[in-house]
């Protein structure tokens, strides 16, 4: 089992560095870290210095061979034959500040694979930076929203696992009759409206018309359930349609089994058969799907955090959005991913516990 | 103005859609498994009236795709525009059907008071008209996004999973990574980069759906690959292509149809979350998501400014429900494993 | 209980239809047959002809909710099973009456251990959990699998499909039923595993005087194994009679087919027979005789008046006109005979096919 286990961890490195490379690629191969500058110093026409100090306080600066030679990586490129650019020439005293000269500011391969492996490391170190738009540290940030983050998702994700899974055994054992058609319809309609409605739509209607306590905050403490219902609530219905459906097509795959058959033949009854022997066969695809959900409750909670001033990841990458801060929404990106990952790999692993044809070596 | 933007190739965009749609229903017909497919959703009550809805809206988002240019204000004027040209724009909100302004101090006597069914909004357009508007954009959304993603899937699908070995390892790998990003997040990240234009939208839509399809196309070309009839059809010196072309494809389409048709309704879904998120289309394009994204401040206000999210949401819902109800009555037709 | 001389389990008259988007399939269409105490009673007959939902009707675990029992009796020690509860019926199940199934590699829960499924089986019947371990073992040991310890402890997927069935047989066996039914026991494994199984059921029932309804398409089993002998046809009984009897002479034109379709050893070198055509779908049977569209011997009557299950002139039931004196200007068998059915079918028939079961097969 151990051995499974660090199997299937090590599977998933590559994918992490590949999404690594491929977030950087989107978020600074794509711009220039000149566009990155201007975009994020404050004043609107900023010097040609400003720019150059914006971009070596930030890490974009062009390296020198000197500095290249003293790490092992940049020992290597040179080796590889790659270069950084000349370091422009240094201005004349005397003219400095007026005959500004212009500077190209296009990175050298050598400075972007520096930065790259410098991003992946400090990623994978969560050294996340500092944020391009408010300076502030983005671990910190991190540390201070996860909390909240995680009551919230935590909460709607087993929420939406019980009520999914006891419904849809519901449905299968009414199956043919009025109640699982007539339910599985009323999923197809929840599942139609969009999840921005049912934020909106539903606040208004608990918070406004019927006056049902807070709506919008956030509290630690005993006052927290308060600010936890609704959100949960809506968290939970925007994505449970979807979910009841699915588990009942698993539940009813596996009632048309063979085993089912032999298990009646056997003389066990209907409750039984639906809760001991198709049950735990439909665990398997269940186990898959709820952490295929794993992204729907990142949007949910930045629809969410965002709606009800939770004062989470959410609403973090949200304000980063708004404010076109690349820094932490790559952060954020890949604190995702990372989560998702693990969560693929936790299935796997339950798999193997629920599974007995999962082969462990 | 070029070639690119003239009258012409915007009426001609349309038009080509609709020249291919009806060729693929003729021929499809010819058939003996979609020929069934259409008997079997023709008894169906319900898929009949979800077709119905999506004809209809179909025809709406047609409406506004056919215009040409206005001499006087030199922008296009579509056939929908032209319909509603009666209504005048009037000052800000005002309620369905009312007389008077809203949400003015004092309010004014409304232009065409009584005429604006679905209310106006802030800058005075009569709502129904944009609910109408929105039509198009949902249908621009599902629709390019499809016609980007599909034939990516499916070729990188049918390569990885008739060649096998280092293609089907790198195929495989591009999609695991791409996939281990949650779709919202990697579609933040594309819009951040890509810009917020409508095709832009789409294209970032279709990298984060092309690869479930892939996936299943590639599950599919393997299924196939060792059947007897692509054996015996390679034993006989048929090239890949034609292989892959002739044999397969033709025998995966059902599925990659019935997927396409209920990924519409998460597609129209999408946009409206982009929108909340503030990285949706343009204001000026009328989308149902910047309806219901302005609905925010709307609803705070007093007397509450309803008839904007409503018209937009409920819009919307329809439309979902549509192509929900028909992909499932679609599926339950064409799939083969329903059928006894 | 039932008096001594009352057989075991009779089915009389049974119809189960299923509904289905072309109408209704009528799979069972009257069947009745009897099962006598400690007896094997063989059903045959091509796939798609009734025989399993035959099977699966007498335990009412007919597919639902398409399929149902619309009318008949199923009389199990003098009471009627249709008139159970739900609840009843449960008892009956496993206990009574116990089931195996064609598909051994399907028919047992991937997720759970054979101890666990075995234990299951005694344990619904009121046997207590220490009882039920040690009997589990008792089992596993009888039907033979080689280290019964340690097969409690495995998963079906561990195990090959004849180690499948067998324990398939054990969990069946556990609460000695008084009938097994076997439903195509045999048809998923290799040849030799095939015999193994048939031998295996043969000697459990002389120990445990069980009777089995044995449901087949493979003439070469019958021979081996059945007391008797039912015949089955879209849905109908069209020939029934003791196995020696009926091989001996097989009457019904249908029953001829089967057969003649067989390959025999006296008839080397010549072409086999075939039955043309297949079974009609069952929601079109044809109207008077089904078998008439594929029949050599067809004649007018066979498309408008229905055959009896059991012509007066007949000393063992034969739904066939050319038994039924009644039928006006009926077709002179022996003329018949002579033009379709070239060479002596039967002589050696048993014989060569219990010899080679496989060979057997019909119809698949």
């Amino acid at each position: 089992m151990l051995r499974y286990t660090i199997r299937r961890i090590l599977y998933a490195v590559p994918t992490l560095l590949g999404v690594l490379v491929l977030t950087y690629f989107l978020f600074f191969g794509t711009a220039s870290p000149e566009t990155i500058a201007r975009r994020n110093l404050s004043s609107r026409a900023p010097t040609q210095a400003q720019i150059a100090q914006w971009l070596n306080d930030h890490g974009y600066g062009e390296p020198s061979e000197e500095e290249m030679k003293q790490t092992g990586f940049g020992r290597t490129l040179l080796g590889l034959g790659i270069r950084p650019n000349a370091p422009p020439a240094a201005p004349a005293e005397g003219e400095a500040a007026e005959a500004e000269t212009l500077v190209d500011f296009t990175p050298s391969l050598a400075s972007r694979l520096i930065q790259l492996k410098r991003s992946t490391v400090d990623m994978l170190l969560f050294n996340f930076g500092k944020s391009d738009t408010s300076g502030e540290d983005i671990k910190e940030r991190v540390k201070k929203g996860a909390p909240a983050s995680l009551i919230v998702g935590s909460l709607i994700f087993w929420t939406s696992l019980f009520v999914g899974v006891s419904l849809a055994l519901a449905f299968a054992y009414f199956r043919g009759t009025y109640v699982d058609t007539f339910g599985t319809f009323l999923c197809v309609l929840v599942m139609s409206i969009s999840a921005v409605v049912y934020v909106i739509g539903l606040q208004f209607l608990l918070g406004k018309l019927l006056r049902y306590g807070p709506v919008w905050g956030f509290d630690t403490g005993a006052g927290l359930w308060k600010f936890l219902v609704v959100p949960v609530a809506i968290g939970v219905i925007s994505g449970v349609g979807a979910e009841i459906r699915l588990f009942r097509t698993f539940f009813l795959d596996e009632t048309n089994q063979d085993y089912v058959r032999t298990a009646r033949a056997k003389g066990v009854s209907e409750a039984a058969v639906l809760s001991r022997h198709v049950f735990k066969n439909a665990l398997i695809p269940i186990i898959t799907s709820t952490v295929a959900a794993i992204p729907g409750l990142i949007l949910g909670s930045l629809l969410i955090e965002n709606f009800f001033g939770i004062p989470g990841l959410g609403n973090f990458t949200v304000d980063a959005i708004n404010s076109q801060d690349f820094a932490v929404v790559r952060a954020m990106v890949f604190l995702g991913t990372l989560l998702y990952i693990v969560g693929l790999v936790l299935t796997d692993i339950c798999y193997a516990l629920v599974d007995p044809r999962v082969r462990l070596e | 103005m070029n070639f690119w933007q003239s009258d012409f190739m915007f009426n001609a965009v349309p038009v080509v859609v609709l020249v291919l749609l009806a060729w693929a229903f003729l021929q499809s017909r010819k058939q003996p498994l979609w020929a069934e497919a259409f008997r079997r959703i023709g008894r169906n009550r319900l898929a009949l009236v979800a077709f119905a809805v999506i004809g209809f809206y179909g025809a709406v988002a047609l409406l506004d795709s056919f215009g040409w240019t206005d001499k006087e204000s030199q922008s296009r004027v579509t056939l929908l525009d032209r319909a509603f040209s009666g209504l005048p724009q009037e000052r800000t909100y005002s309620a369905p059907f009312a007389s008077m302004t809203t949400g003015e101090p004092q309010p004014q006597k409304l232009k065409a008071p009584g005429r604006h069914p679905m209310g106006t909004d802030g800058v005075g357009n009569d709502v129904l008209y944009r609910t109408f508007k929105g039509a198009r954009t949902a249908f621009i959304i599902g629709g390019l996004t499809s016609l980007i993603s599909t034939p990516i899937a499916l070729l990188m699908g049918m390569i990885a999973g008739y060649y096998g070995k280092w293609r089907d390892d790198i195929i495989q790998y591009v999609y695991t990574v791409l996939s281990s990003v949650p779709s919202i997040l990697l579609l933040i990240t594309l819009v951040l980069v890509l810009g917020r234009g409508l095709a832009q939208i789409c294209i970032a839509l279709g990298i984060t759906r092309w690869v479930g399809l892939c996936r299943l196309a590639r599950g599919e070309t393997l299924k196939h690959r060792d059947r007897e009839y692509v054996r015996g059809a390679k034993a006989l010196g048929v090239s890949d292509f034609r292989l892959l072309t002739r044999h397969i494809l033709p025998n995966m389409l059902p599925i990659v149809i019935i997927s396409v048709t209920l990924g519409f309704s998460g597609l129209i879904l999408s946009e409206a979350v982009l929108s909340y998120l503030g990285i949706g289309v343009d204001a000026e394009i009328g989308s149902w998501g910047n309806m219901i994204d302005a609905a925010r401040d709307e609803l705070a206000r007093e007397p509450v400014i309803w008839w904007n999210l409503t018209a937009a949401s409920v819009a919307m819902f329809i439309l979902v429900l549509a192509f929900n109800v028909f992909g499932d009555a679609l599926r339950d037709a064409i799939d083969p494993r329903l059928r006894s | 209980m039932a008096a001594d001389n009352e057989p075991l389990l009779q089915v009389r008259n049974l119809r189960t239809y299923f509904k289905t988007p072309r109408g209704t399939a009528k799979a069972v269409d009257g069947v009745s047959f009897t099962l006598e105490k400690g007896k094997t009673l063989g059903i045959v007959g091509e796939s798609g002809c009734g025989k399993s939902m035959t099977a699966l009707s007498i335990l009412q675990l007919v597919p639902e909710p398409a399929g149902y029992i619309e009318d008949g009796r199923i009389l199990f020690e003098g009471r009627d099973l249709l008139d159970l509860t739900w609840e009843q019926m449960r008892s009956v199940r496993g206990k009574d009456i116990a089931m195996i199934f064609q598909e051994p590699m399907t028919s047992l829960n991937p997720v759970y251990t054979i101890g666990w499924q075995l234990r299951e089986s005694m344990q619904i019947h009121g046997k207590d959990a220490d009882a039920a371990e040690k009997r589990a073992l008792d089992l596993l040991r009888r039907v033979g699998l080689s280290d019964p310890a340690q097969a409690l402890r495995q998963y079906p997927h561990e195990l090959s499909g004849g180690m499948r069935q067998r324990v398939m047989i054990a969990i069946a066996l556990a609460n000695q039923p008084k009938v097994l039914i076997a439903d195509e026991p045999t048809t998923a494994l290799d040849v030799t595993v095939q015999a193994q199984i048939l031998a295996l059921i043969r000697e459990l029932q002389d120990e445990t005087d069980m009777s089995v309804l044995l449901i087949t398409h493979d003439l070469g089993i019958i021979a081996e194994t059945a007391d008797d002998v039912c015949v089955m046809y879209a849905g109908q009984v069209v020939e029934s009679a003791p196995t020696r009897d009926l091989f001996r002479d097989p009457r019904h034109p249908y029953t001829k087919g089967l057969f003649a379709s067989l390959p025999a050893r006296n008839r080397r070198g010549q072409d086999l027979a075939t039955l043309e055509g297949t079974v009609p779908e069952a929601t079109k049977w044809p109207p008077a005789c089904r078998f008439a569209p594929r029949c050599p011997f067809r004649w007018e009557s066979c498309d408008t008046i229905v055959p009896q299950a059991k012509p007066p002139g007949s000393d063992r039931p034969v739904r066939c006109h050319l038994y039924d004196p009644e039928i006006p200007g009926r077709p002179d068998l022996a003329a018949a005979e002579r033009e379709h059915l070239a060479g002596d079918v039967t002589a050696d028939l048993a014989a060569s096919a219990a010899a080679r079961p496989k060979d057997a097969e019909v119809g698949r």
